[in-house]
């Protein structure tokens, strides 16, 4: 909607915003930076869920995520949307917690049951997804490997372009290109499987 | 079953990955083949449950979570504050205490004639030694503290130790010691008496 229209600066509307946003956070304004995680948090929250598979981890990762862009603030280019990094510390965080936790919460999906119910008047567009079929989702993206899963998600969840995830992941976009690739047939195959088991 | 030939080009395919050359060759073999155009199908629909939120998403308590990070960021801006303070105070003390061992004077090694001359009077401060004639084991002992009483000379050391070697007879018997050696016959006695000069008593 706003994104076509034009800023001040010649920037589309809610990057003028946010940069406006950034500036003011880079000068100690806490209530503009907090208004740079609202504007952010539901995405980041989403996708550390679906990385991590958990929604306390989820909640762990989104608050390191915004606690890192805190610290990091004078860093960021405020011309530039601010996602992307996010979504970049977001994948780091959620690898750095696999990796301490060695997916222990990683269960069978079959066994796999919600740990934060939906509120069933949050959804009146058909925005979310049901629990099951997010059960089901989460479960197969969990057995997907981490750079596939991580791939998939950015390309599919945020709309980010093939080029975009691979300098988010740190690799040529040939590399993510087939990353993507596989991770589309295998949670199909996954899919698929959880169909069979549950007929 | 779909061909596992067309396979990958049809997973880039539904995510508009592919090449227009391709996506005309794909298009035409998805019209001709039922099992690969619900594969393509079924993709999109992949596509579509992953571009949809996660339930948990909407009941979350985000202001929650805002206030969270905000204590959080307000915790670690105090520690901030509180780090240079610290520093500075630490690098006082270790200023003071580098000041306080650089004041202190250096032990000055005494000249080795200075030492033996004081060694002496640090062994003077001994306790009296016991009397030599009670108790001549302790005295033996204790001859090295007599030759290094102050202004004791050779001479007078060497007197002491005759008499050490000579006790005097006990206080209060004025005659000569005689020893009596007892034999099996009760009437004989053999007296020894010290030999004196001129006299025999």
């Amino acid at each position: 909607m706003a994104c076509a229209v034009a800023g001040m600066d010649g920037q589309p509307e809610p990057v003028a915003f946010e940069a406006r946003l950034i500036a003011l956070a880079k000068r100690g304004d806490i209530e503009a930076f907090e208004q740079v995680v609202t504007l952010y948090q539901r995405r980041v929250f989403a996708l550390a869920l679906r990385l991590a598979g958990s929604v306390d981890d989820a909640h762990d990762v989104t608050q390191e995520t915004f606690l890192r862009l805190h610290r990091k603030i004078g860093q960021i280019d405020s011309s530039r949307s601010v996602g992307p990094w996010l979504y970049t510390v977001t994948v780091n965080a959620c690898r750095d917690l696999g990796r301490e936790r060695q997916r222990s919460r990683l269960v069978p999906m079959d066994e796999w049951v919600a740990t934060a119910p939906a509120d069933p008047g949050a959804n009146p567009e058909g925005l979310y997804a049901d629990q099951e079929s997010e059960s089901r989702l989460r479960a197969a993206l969990l057995r997907l490997p981490e750079k596939e899963r991580a791939a998939l998600l950015l390309r599919e969840m945020e709309g980010l372009s093939t080029g975009e995830v691979a300098q988010i992941l740190g690799s040529s976009e040939a590399t993510v290109r087939s990353q993507i690739c596989n991770a589309r047939l295998k949670l199909r195959r996954l899919f698929g499987r959880g169909k069979e088991r549950k007929s | 079953m779909s061909c596992p030939e067309f396979e990958e080009r049809i997973a880039l395919y539904a995510g508009g990955d592919l090449a227009l050359e391709d996506v005309r060759r794909i298009e035409d073999h998805l019209r001709s083949c039922p099992a690969c155009a619900e594969l393509a199908r079924l993709l999109e629909h992949d596509r579509v449950s992953l571009a949809t939120q996660p339930p948990e998403a909407a009941s979350v308590d985000y202001a929650a979570m805002r206030l969270q990070i905000r204590r959080r960021i307000t915790q670690r801006s105090r520690a901030r504050k509180l780090l240079p303070a610290l520093l500075a105070a630490a690098s006082v003390l270790l200023m003071l205490r580098v000041a306080m061992l650089r004041r202190q004077p250096k032990p000055v090694a005494p000249p080795p004639q200075i030492a033996k001359v004081e060694q002496p009077v640090q062994q003077a401060q001994v306790p009296p030694v016991l009397p030599a004639r009670a108790k001549p084991r302790r005295i033996a002992k204790q001859r090295p503290q007599l030759t290094q009483q102050p202004g004791l000379t050779l001479e007078a050391a060497m007197r002491m130790l005759e008499d050490l070697e000579s006790p005097p007879p006990p206080a209060g018997s004025d005659s000569p010691v005689e020893i009596r050696i007892a034999t099996r016959d009760p009437n004989v006695t053999i007296v020894l008496l010290p030999e004196t000069k001129g006299d025999f008593q």
